[in-house]
């Protein structure tokens, strides 16, 4: 979908859920926003003040029938969420309310907003910035505590702050850079570059730190994919059972029970988290058609695993033969190898210890509070900072943007004339510009604004 | 074609003998069209007004791109000069910049005596008191002595003297510049045909007699050689080169300075001016208040030419009164026994808010007016010049109902300054920077000839021999980058004595030629290569200059391709705004959804194109967001509409 839009016009939309509620919120935005809202709406008291909830009656235009009692909060142009003058009606949770008094909007000239329009309106009329923009998406979507937290401090502004200090740093430089090619008569000597070498370094620092925190933030915000490996009959099922605390996968005792893939979210110290249970994994000539497939799929999840617990039960021990060695994982994904069933074992198996993080238990609640401590420890550990970008979209202007300060580096390393130092530090000005939306284009506002629920 | 009884309009009639007025009414007339330069004295035809040099970063691009497009600039500079020098030679190509002191005086007759022989073009002494117009169509000029003079195309030039008033201490007077009468009424006229008028202010040095300096103790800057050269064709320099000197202020200059100030005989701090002077060319009473840090400043003494003792102490331009002036003259080292000979001054001018003109500097409001050089805010004569050529060339193509002629900022400084111009204005004198063009690593000088050749000749006034000239230098050029490419080069003592003597590593197997060159002080013209370009020359233009030319655009094609290539990629990326045209129509009526700030400054200045709209100060990225949906929708309506009328 592309932004056709005509900015010309005022916008409403609901802003709560479809259906029967307490109360309904619509939301008007644009140059007619109080036009509409007076045309439809008397306050009891005669004067609708700016910010101040007003009780009052909705009723329709031509009529002049009375609809319901709401309450209009009216906000003035700039000092609106969209930075265009805004109406927000409460009105009681009718649907069939909702429907009369979007159709009197509509009658009057208004639109009905696009996902995400009320948003990107805050963006274009510089209201917030393009990294806020996607906190308040994030803030909405958030499916846990920790991605809330995450979102909550980036529409605080920290991503914000911290790549504004690096773009300034790297910034800064370039009215020296001029005086020195403008001015040759001035004797202004030719000390930058080690201050510039120092604000690329840093700079760099900020972006790496960001792309290391956007890959965690992107999993913070969908999910963090946790899966279950082993060979067949490890007791991957039950496993997944036993932490969901329902009876979701089919355990059986025979081999080959799972045969295809079975994902399930549940919430771990804040953490949202996709459980991914798959066929057991074995290799050989009796390995029949079906089962096959089930095998690929299973290795298939490992490549979009961010943590894999790596089953081998005590009673049919695979050690140094386990699957998970014939798996080069190119990304260097974390995992945890278990040993499974760990209350069958009867003689001491020393020699396989050391190829073990854990022993489990699945029947046992103390095994598996401590497996779940364990999962979160690590969780906790990747996300050490407090703030992260979430979409891939930024992820991707990120790394344009390390690339332009490599770039400027390298042209300092070379010894390249100041004119070309000065080209190189501008892209990356224009790399950092794009990432908080100071540089607009159309793809940009369509990336991130077509993932918007309505009435955001 | 007459004076005075007119019974036929001119076509093309150019107030004002200037840098700009000359290369406008230069351009009309060689482009076929009846001209007349009408000037206040002919005499002064093509007066340095201010220091006796042309060039300078930035600006020497300038002079560099008017020789490919026709201009007479750089030939005159060329014929005139008496020491030519390379500026920011240690720096990258991009910046690097000629300049040349030149004989002011053979510098005026030359350009007067191209002006006079010229044909089509014809030259009148009046002065011009107002215009003659049939509502907003202009049609020519009312003159002091010889009544009205009617043109299909009218050029003003007038440079510092709208309004114009000296400055010297406490004194105040009306002038032009020092010597001559200000315009009085033309300024009326233009308020009276609703433009804008603005005020601004600059000023000149003193001059000292050269037989009065202590020259034995200072520092002296030799002529380069070979003479870096102006015109692409660099023929060596007709006159003798001499040398310029430098001497630097003292603490007790700067004292004497502020004594001044304080005792409230400095007009630029008594009030005395309202105009708004350049930032970066100040007078010293500027530099000693502003830079209270620095005890010294760095003077250069330049001879006003061969034949005259006059010496222009560049870095002193002063408003003070006459006895302050020769009292801080006298701290300086040389100058303890100088004699000024004429003082230096300030001038106050009204200019024309050029947001008032179109990219072809053309009065928007107005048919058959064009304005150009200092009239429109700027500083400097090469900024003057290229406007005027600009202007020249517009009103001719006007008249040949042709489509305008306009340089992109991608392409030439001069397309900078004139995008400059018309989206932003100005509030101070504008001169030229390098730090101003986006493009810096393609607006080089050594490449002049190409990125200008489709401009040349469309404007139609270089010679075909010429053009091809250009197409030669360039085969050449890229015969030798083919070669660079395709050639191993093995060690030799000789090559690595070489590689030495730069503090580079030297070779110990072969390289490709290319891959010597980009290492970052080997220079094409030292490798000991026999590069194709050599005999092709000779072949036909046998200049050896252009050969030292040809090598060194290949050294720097080589040395910095990676970079030119990203710089080209960026210009083709902007291409899309830049090739977004915004329809006529578009701000008929309240684009909503854009704030009215943003509204009202479109509205006024309608931009061309999406570029040009982005350029003007305030509008926001959003806001050129904004704008392209709303041309998209437009020109989804257009094609609409059309096609609901084929139908
Ligand atoms: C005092 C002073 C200081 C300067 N200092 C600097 C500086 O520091 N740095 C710098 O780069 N540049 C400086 N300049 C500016 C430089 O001289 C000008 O930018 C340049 O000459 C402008 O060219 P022009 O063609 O626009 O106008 P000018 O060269 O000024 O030419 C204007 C011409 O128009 C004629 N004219 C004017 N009015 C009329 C009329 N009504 N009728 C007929 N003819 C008319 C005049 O006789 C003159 O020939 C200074 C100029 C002055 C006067
Ligand atoms: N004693 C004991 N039995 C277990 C444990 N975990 C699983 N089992 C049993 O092992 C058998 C297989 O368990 P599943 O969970 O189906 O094993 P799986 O790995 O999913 O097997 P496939 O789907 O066939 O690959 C079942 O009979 C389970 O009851 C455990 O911790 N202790
Ligand atoms: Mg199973």
């Amino acid at each position: 979908m592309s932004y056709d839009l005509n900015r010309s016009d005022t916008i409403c939309a609901l802003a709560t859920p479809p259906g029967r509620s307490a109360l309904a919120i619509v939301r008007v935005s644009g140059a007619n926003a109080y036009t509409y809202r007076d045309k439809l709406f008397t306050a009891h008291r005669g004067v609708v003040k700016d910010y101040v909830a007003t009780l009052g009656l909705l009723s329709t235009p031509d009529s002049g029938e009375h609809i319901d009692e709401c309450l209009v909060t009216s906000f003035p142009e700039g000092r609106s969420y969209t930075g265009e003058a805004l109406v927000e009606f409460s009105l009681h949770g009718n649907p069939n309310l909702v429907r009369i008094l979007v159709r009197d909007l509509q009658s009057l000239g208004c639109r009905s907003a696009e996902p995400g329009e009320f948003t990107m309106r805050s963006v274009l009329t510089g209201k917030r910035d393009l990294l806020k923009a996607q906190a308040v998406y994030d803030l909405i979507e958030a499916e846990s505590e920790r991605a809330l937290k995450v979102a909550a401090s980036n529409l605080h502004g920290q991503p914000t702050n911290s790549i504004a200090r690096a773009r300034k740093a790297v910034i800064s430089v370039l009215a020296e850079i001029e005086a020195r090619l403008d001015y040759p008569d001035e004797e202004l000597g030719d000390t930058l570059t080690q201050q510039l070498r120092e604000d690329l370094g840093k700079a760099q620092e900020v972006i790496e730190e960001l792309i290391a925190s956007a890959a965690w933030g992107g999993r913070l915000m969908s999910g963090i994919r946790v899966v279950l490996f082993g060979p067949p009959n490890a007791g991957k099922s039950t496993l997944m059972n036993a932490l969901l605390g329902e009876e979701r996968a089919i355990v059986h005792s025979s081999a080959g029970t799972t045969r295809d893939m079975l994902e399930a979210k549940f919430e771990l110290q804040g953490f949202s988290i996709t459980l991914v249970d798959v066929a057991g994994v074995r290799f050989g000539d009796d390995v029949h058609d079906i089962e096959a497939v089930g095998v690929e799929k299973a290795l298939a999840a490992l490549e979009r695993a961010d943590l894999i617990l790596a089953l081998d039960p005590s009673d049919k021990p695979m050690g140094a033969k386990h699957p998970i060695y014939d798996w080069p994982n190119p990304q260097g994904r974390r995992i945890l190898k278990i040993q499974s069933k760990a209350d069958l074992v009867t003689e001491p198996t020393r020699q396989l210890d050391t190829l073990y993080d854990f022993k489990l238990s699945a029947t046992d609640k103390n095994s598996l509070a401590e497996l779940r401590s364990k999962m979160s420890a690590i969780l906790e550990l990747e996300s050490n900072s407090s703030s992260a970008l979430t979409s891939a979209h930024q992820e991707q202007e990120l790394k344009h943007t390390q690339v332009a300060l490599e770039q400027a580096l390298q042209a300092l390393d070379s010894a390249m004339p100041l004119e070309i130092l000065s080209a190189e530090i501008r892209n990356a000005g224009y790399r950092f510009d794009r990432l908080t939306g100071d540089s607009l284009s159309e793809d940009v506002l369509n990336q991130v604004f077509t993932r918007f629920c309505l009435g955001k | 074609m007459s004076l005075g009884t007119q019974t036929k309009p001119w076509d093309v009639l150019v107030v004002g003998g200037g840098h700009a007025g000359c290369e406008a009414s230069l351009a009309a007339s060689r482009l076929g069209f009846k001209t007349l330069l009408v000037t206040g004295s002919i005499d002064r035809i093509a007066a340095m007004s201010c220091n006796p040099a042309v060039g300078g970063v930035g600006k020497g691009h300038i002079v560099k791109e008017l020789d490919i497009l026709g201009g007479d600039m750089g030939i005159v500079a060329d014929a005139t000069g008496i020491q030519f020098r390379t500026l920011n030679a240690s720096r990258g190509p991009a910046v690097q910049a000629t300049r040349c002191q030149s004989d002011m005086r053979a510098y005026q007759a030359t350009m007067a005596a191209r002006i006079v022989s010229q044909e089509n073009l014809s030259v009148h002494q009046d002065d011009v008191i107002g215009l003659v117009n049939a509502g907003a169509n202009v049609q020519g000029v009312q003159t002091r002595f010889g009544g009205n003079i009617h043109a299909r195309q009218t050029i003003i030039t007038t440079g510092t003297f709208l309004g114009g008033k000296l400055h010297l201490g406490q004194d105040k007077r009306p002038g032009g510049r020092a010597g001559e009468a200000p315009a009085s009424g033309l300024s009326k006229a233009l308020t009276g045909l609703g433009l804008e008028l603005g005020r601004l202010k600059t000023g000149t040095c003193p001059r000292l007699d050269g037989r009065t300096i202590n020259w034995a103790v200072l520092e002296e800057q030799l002529p380069e050689t070979p003479a870096p050269r102006f015109t692409f064709e660099s023929t060596p320099p007709p006159l003798k080169q001499i040398s310029c000197f430098m001497t630097k202020t003292t603490s007790q200059t700067h004292d004497v300075i502020y004594d001044a100030i304080h005792s409230g005989d400095a007009p630029v701090y008594n009030g005395q001016i309202d105009g708004t002077g350049p930032r970066y060319c100040p007078s010293i009473e500027d530099k000693v208040v502003r830079f209270r840090a620095k005890n010294s400043h760095l003077i250069f003494l330049e001879p006003q030419g061969l034949h005259t003792p006059e010496v222009y102490p560049n870095g002193l331009s002063t408003s003070l009164a006459p006895s302050d002036q020769i009292k801080f003259l006298r701290t300086i080292p040389g100058l303890e026994e100088t004699q000024v000979t004429r003082w230096g001054y300030a001038v106050e001018y009204d200019f024309l808010n050029p947001t008032q003109l179109d990219s072809t500097l053309k009065v928007k409001s107005l048919s058959g007016l064009y304005t150009a050089g200092q009239i429109n805010g700027t500083t400097g004569y090469e900024e003057a010049a290229v406007q005027g050529f600009l202007a020249g060339v517009n009103a001719a193509r006007a008249l040949q109902e042709k489509d305008p002629f306009i340089l992109t900022r991608q392409e030439a400084y001069g397309g900078v300054l004139v995008d400059d111009l018309v989206t932003q204005g100005t509030k101070e004198p504008y001169r030229m920077f390098t730090s101003r063009a986006e493009h810096r690593l393609i607006l080089r000088e050594d490449n002049v000839h190409t990125r200008l050749y489709d401009a040349a000749k469309k404007i139609g006034i270089v010679s075909e021999d010429r053009l091809r000239s250009f197409e030669r230098f360039e085969e050449a050029v890229q015969r030798n980058l083919a070669h660079a490419r395709s050639t191993t080069l093995s060690p030799s003592d000789s090559l690595n004595a070489y590689l030495e003597e730069l503090g580079e590593q030297p070779m110990r197997q072969g390289a490709t030629l290319e891959k010597v060159l980009r290492r970052p002080k080997v220079e094409a013209s030292r490798l000991g290569v026999e590069w194709p370009s050599a005999p092709f020359l000779s072949a036909g233009d046998s200049s050896e200059h252009l050969e030292s030319k040809i090598l060194k655009r290949t050294t720097i094609e080589v040395k910095y391709a990676g970079y030119i290539e990203r710089a080209s990629d960026a210009i083709a990326r902007e291409k899309v705004l830049e090739d977004a045209v915004i329809p006529e129509n578009l701000f008929e009526s309240q684009l909503a959804g854009m704030s009215n700030e943003v509204f009202d400054k479109l509205s006024t200045l309608r931009p061309k194109t999406l570029g040009q709209a982005s350029r003007i100060s305030g509008v926001t990225p959003a806001a050129i967001g904004l704008l392209s949906v709303h041309i998209a929708r437009k020109q989804e309506h257009t094609n609409q509409v059309n096609e609901d009328t084929r139908r």
